[in-house]
C-alpha cells in the first residue's frame, strides 16, 4: 500500500511537472537553447536519482559484507537495477540535448564518456551476478564488484568540472524560481518512483528467495516420504 | 526534427522506460505473490 501511494505521488507530480515544464515555462531566450533547455527537467532528475540509487546500492553492499543479511544483496541489487534503469534514461535524454545544442548525438565529452563507462560497469554488475548460481557467492562477489565500481559515480559527477567539458556545471546554470521549482517537483516525483520502485521490486525478490526456499523444503519432503 | 520535437522525443523515452520498469516490477510481484499463495495452500 505504501508503495503504491507512493507511486501515485509520484506520478501526479511527474505529470504536473512534466505539463509545466513542456507547456506553461517559456523557451529560453537563449538562441542556441530555445525549447532544447526543456530536456533538463527530466535529464537532471534522471541522473541525480540514479546516483543516489547507486549509493544505495554501495551502502547495502558494505551492510552484506559486514552482516551477510540477504536482504541486504536483495536491496542493493534492487537499488541497482533503478539506477542503471535511470541512467540509461539520463544518457538518451543528454544526447537528444546533445544533437540540437551541440550538433551531434555523442561528442565524447568528459560527462558523456564517464557516465557511459559507469554505465558499463553496472551492466558488468548484472552479467557477473547472472554468470553465479550460488546465491551466497553471488551476494559476496558483486557487493565487493560495487563498491570498487563506485568509484565510477564521483567520477562522473566531477568531470565536467574539467576545463574542456562541455557539459554546463550547476555553477554555470543560471536558474531562476519559476524553473527552479519545476526541477524541484520533476527531482521529487522521480525520488518518490524511485522509492516506490525499489519497494515493490524489493518486495518481490524477498518472496521470490522464500518461495524457492520453501519449494526446495516441500520437494526434500516429497522425496523423503517417496523413500 | 525541430528542437522542441526532439524535447518530445526525451520525455517520451523517459516516460516509456518509467512505464516499462513499473510494469514488469507489478507484473513480477503479482506473479510471485500468486506462486507463493498457491504454495502455501499446498502446505496447509
Amino acid at each position: 500500500m505504501r508503495s503504491l501511494a507512493l507511486f501515485l505521488l509520484g506520478t501526479i507530480l511527474f505529470v504536473y511537472g512534466a505539463y509545466t515544464s513542456l507547456l506553461v515555462l517559456p523557451a529560453s531566450p537563449s538562441p542556441s537553447l530555445e525549447n532544447n533547455y526543456r530536456v533538463i527537467f527530466f535529464h537532471v532528475p534522471s541522473a541525480v536519482t540514479s546516483f543516489l540509487a547507486f549509493t544505495l546500492t554501495l551502502v547495502f553492499s558494505i551492510l552484506y559484507l559486514l552482516k551477510r543479511k540477504e536482504s541486504y544483496d536483495v536491496y542493493a541489487v534492487t537499488s541497482a537495477k533503478a539506477g542503471l534503469f535511470l541512467i540509461t534514461a539520463a544518457l538518451i535524454s543528454g544526447s537528444v540535448w546533445a544533437k540540437v545544442a551541440w550538433g551531434s548525438y555523442w561528442n565524447w565529452d568528459p560527462r558523456e564518456t564517464a557516465v557511459l563507462i559507469l554505465w558499463f560497469v553496472y551492466v558488468a554488475y548484472f552479467a557477473l551476478r547472472a554468470s553465479i548460481e550460488d546465491n551466497e557467492v553471488k551476494a559476496r562477489n558483486s557487493a565487493v564488484f560495487s563498491i570498487f565500481g563506485y568509484a565510477t559515480i564521483p567520477l562522473s559527477y566531477l568531470s565536467s568540472f574539467i576545463g574542456f567539458s562541455l557539459h554546463p556545471s550547476t555553477k554555470e546554470l543560471k536558474i531562476g524560481l519559476d524553473v527552479g521549482s519545476t526541477l524541484g517537483i520533476m527531482m521529487l516525483a522521480f525520488i518518490l518512483l524511485f522509492i516506490s520502485y525499489f519497494l515493490i521490486e524489493s518486495r518481490a525478490e524477498s518472496l521470490k528467495l522464500m518461495l524457492d526456499e520453501l519449494e526446495i523444503e516441500k520437494s526434500s519432503l516429497g522425496g523423503e516420504n517417496h523413500g | 526534427m525541430d528542437d522542441f520535437s526532439s524535447v518530445f522525443v526525451a520525455v517520451l523515452i523517459v516516460t516509456v522506460l518509467w512505464l516499462a520498469i513499473f510494469l514488469t516490477a507489478f507484473i513480477k510481484l503479482r506473479k510471485i505473490e500468486e506462486r507463493f499463495n498457491d504454495l502455501l495452500d499446498q502446505i496447509k
